[in-house]
């Protein structure tokens, strides 16, 4: 074997090992962004399984004063939740957070909403005679929705 | 199969084994989560299923009290100092006895003030949601 065939085949060589590599790193890339996104969506998943809420409102009695609701939101699952992130829709409509208040009944914190706790919220906004819903969305998408009177 | 394709081969060989070996652990976290959830999310549904409260009376005990007997209609234990009084849909703070453990198929008496010579509109609910509600005649 000549020099010029070494030579040839050590490059080869280097060349089958650096692509060998490259593909290696390629797969590792890959699998570990699916990885990881797997467990960030099973953490999501296993959140929204443990999430469950309530109204637990009379339908046909929201304390009301002026042009202020007040409706009571019940922690009926066994996650922790923020009531920071809870969004409510009052026929469908966003209530701006400006004229929302929450407080936890009972509760030392006004953020930390524990399983068990009752949510307060109290909304000014003028919601008209006769029938409407009202929908409270957690931090992770699970709602309850109430229809109610007024 | 020359040598180098062997050598490259036997490197892609060992990077999966390795890559294999660090995400199977996170993978297994996942399910697990996921399963872990599972369960509470049934355990949830259970205890909702197997909670039922009955409203069997509301009593004026004078001095603008209501005493309320509950009775535990389902087969879970519940108890009765988490549970809440809407009063014409106004959260209520009561007193109950017994404070501890409510057991299937006794009774609880909850007392909430109210103005006892007005119609009341009394709501009971348990920590599971589930509710009962009865008019107060006064």
């Amino acid at each position: 074997m000549g020099a010029g065939t070494s030579s040839t085949h050590l490059i080869f060589f280097i060349v089958a090992m650096v692509i060998a590599a490259g593909v290696a790193g390629v797969i590792y890339t890959n699998v570990n962004a699916i990885s990881n996104a797997s467990y960030t969506s099973a953490s999501t998943l296993a959140q929204q399984l443990k999430t469950d809420i309530t109204i637990i409102n009379d339908p046909d009695n929201i304390p009301w004063s002026g042009t202020e609701y007040t409706f009571y939101v019940l922690n009926t699952g066994k996650s922790t939740l923020t009531t920071e992130y809870v969004s409510v829709l009052i026929n469908g409509e966003y209530i701006p957070e400006a004229v929302i208040q929450k407080s936890i009944i009972n509760g030392g914190s006004t953020t930390t909403w524990r399983p068990e706790d009752i949510l307060e919220i109290e909304i000014t906004y003028n919601i008209p005679n006769g029938d409407n819903y009202i929908k409270v969305i957690t931090e992770n998408g699970v709602y309850d929705s109430f229809e109610f009177t007024r | 199969m020359g040598f180098a394709a062997s050598v490259a081969t036997i490197i892609i060989f060992i990077a999966i084994i390795i890559i294999s070996t660090i995400t199977y652990p996170t993978l297994v976290k996942s399910f697990k989560n996921v399963a872990d959830a599972k369960d509470d999310k049934h355990d949830i549904q259970m205890d909702q299923v197997n909670t039922e409260i009955d409203i069997t009376d509301i009593r004026d005990i004078g001095g603008n009290l209501l005493q309320i007997t509950v009775s535990n209609e389902g087969t879970t234990m519940l108890h009765a100092s988490d549970a809440s009084v809407l009063v014409d849909g106004t959260y209520t703070n009561y007193s109950v006895s017994p404070s501890g453990f409510w057991s299937p198929q006794t009774d609880a008496l909850f007392t909430v003030s109210a103005t006892t010579t007005q119609d009341h509109v009394i709501k009971i609910i348990t920590t599971r949601g589930k509710s009962d509600m009865e008019l107060y005649v006064s």
